[in-house]
């Protein structure tokens, strides 16, 4: 096994498992701002807001991933 | 027709790039200009700094629009300064928000980044354009002014020697004296290499592959015959709002940065602030 087969291997796996870790963390924030605006409809605008912002945050290690995989690509 | 003439604009995009490097983004007229005109050394100084162009292009349409908008001072604005004037105070409502009254000196700052990240994200949407924020140069420059400016508001607002202090980690005992070293390693790591960086990644991230996307989908489009047009507009729809919210991201996150390096005991509860900017 050389370094460009496990280059070929160890990316897409790579990017899998940090999205399957972003889409558990997605899953959670997205599930206790719907608990809190079933809890608060009044307030729904401000919890979107403020869950928008966490799920931007959670989404860029993926994608922090991807530029990995982008910048390794090349190597392979 | 046109379609036609958009494959094969595609394809000599994809082809011309192969020959310097893989294509990841969608053609724009520079690069076009540079397949018309291989050999003319103005369009090579413009393929070269063609993140430049668009962003200049950028800059240019905000202050056009500003200049537009500012001319005929009402009291009762119409069109083009009521729109501006809805933007203005909805940026300025959520960078009060969350400084207080006293951030109003913020908002000069953070809604020109908010509106500049917006139209450079946007502007790799309208055909023959390119978004400048999908590499990492531009995305850097816009994160290490941001650091700058924070840190140049943290020393104006708390002075240098508190400042430092806060940088030291607030040593009160003789353990925190023996601690300086650890923490101002910390905190300089903190504020002068993360914060750059994950502003800027993230959106560098996020923009080009928003445009590889629309690339991959335009190849597609070509391959199979217009048949994947619905996945195509499904991406356009994405990329639209998410880079709306990217560019908020930004912003927020920029007004965050501000929020923890202002002073604290304008706030009253000084324990809880300190405990948040210890957290971070």
């Amino acid at each position: 096994m050389d370094s460009h087969s496990v280059l070929a291997l160890a990316l897409p796996l790579g990017l899998a498992l940090t999205a399957v870790g972003s889409a558990l963390a997605l899953g959670k924030a997205v599930a206790a701002a719907m608990d809190a605006t079933a809890r608060q409809p009044e307030a729904s605008t401000k919890i979107l807001v403020n869950m928008m912002a966490g799920c931007a945050l959670i989404e860029a290690l993926t994608l922090y991933s991807l530029v990995f995989g982008f910048s390794l690509m090349g190597k392979i | 027709m046109q379609e036609h003439e958009v494959a094969t604009t595609v394809h000599e995009a994809a082809s011309h790039g192969a020959s310097h490097s893989e294509a990841h983004e969608l053609p724009n007229f520079i690069t076009a200009l540079s397949d018309l005109l291989p050999n003319s050394p103005w369009v090579d100084f413009l393929h070269h700094w063609e993140n430049a162009v668009f962003s200049l292009i950028a800059c240019f349409l905000i202050a056009f629009v500003a200049i537009r908008a500012a001319r005929k001072g009402q009291i009762i604005p119409q069109g083009i300064q009521n729109f501006c004037e809805f933007v203005v105070e909805a940026v300025d409502g959520f960078v009060t928000g969350i400084l207080g009254e006293k951030g109003r000196d913020h908002v000069p700052f953070l809604g020109t980044v908010f509106i500049y990240i917006l139209l450079m994200n946007w502007s790799g949407l309208v055909p023959f354009m390119k978004s400048p924020t999908s590499s990492w140069s531009t995305t850097l420059a816009l994160a290490l002014t941001t650091m700058v400016y924070v840190q140049a508001t943290g020393i104006k607002e708390q002075g240098l020697g508190h400042y430092l202090k806060h940088m030291a980690g607030n040593p009160s005992n003789l353990f925190g004296i023996v601690l300086i070293p650890l923490m101002l390693v910390i905190n300089l790591t903190i504020e002068f290499v993360a914060v750059p960086l994950s502003l800027s990644l993230r959106l560098f991230a996020n923009v080009s592959s928003e445009d590889r996307l629309l690339f991959k989908f335009a190849e597609l489009n070509v391959l199979f015959k217009g048949l994947p047009f619905f996945f195509q507009l499904f991406a356009n729809v994405l990329a639209i709002a998410f880079s709306v919210v990217q560019a908020f991201v930004f912003m927020l996150l920029s007004t965050v940065y501000i929020s923890l390096i202002l002073p604290h005991d304008q706030h009253g509860h000084e324990e809880h602030e300190h405990a948040v900017a210890h957290a971070h």
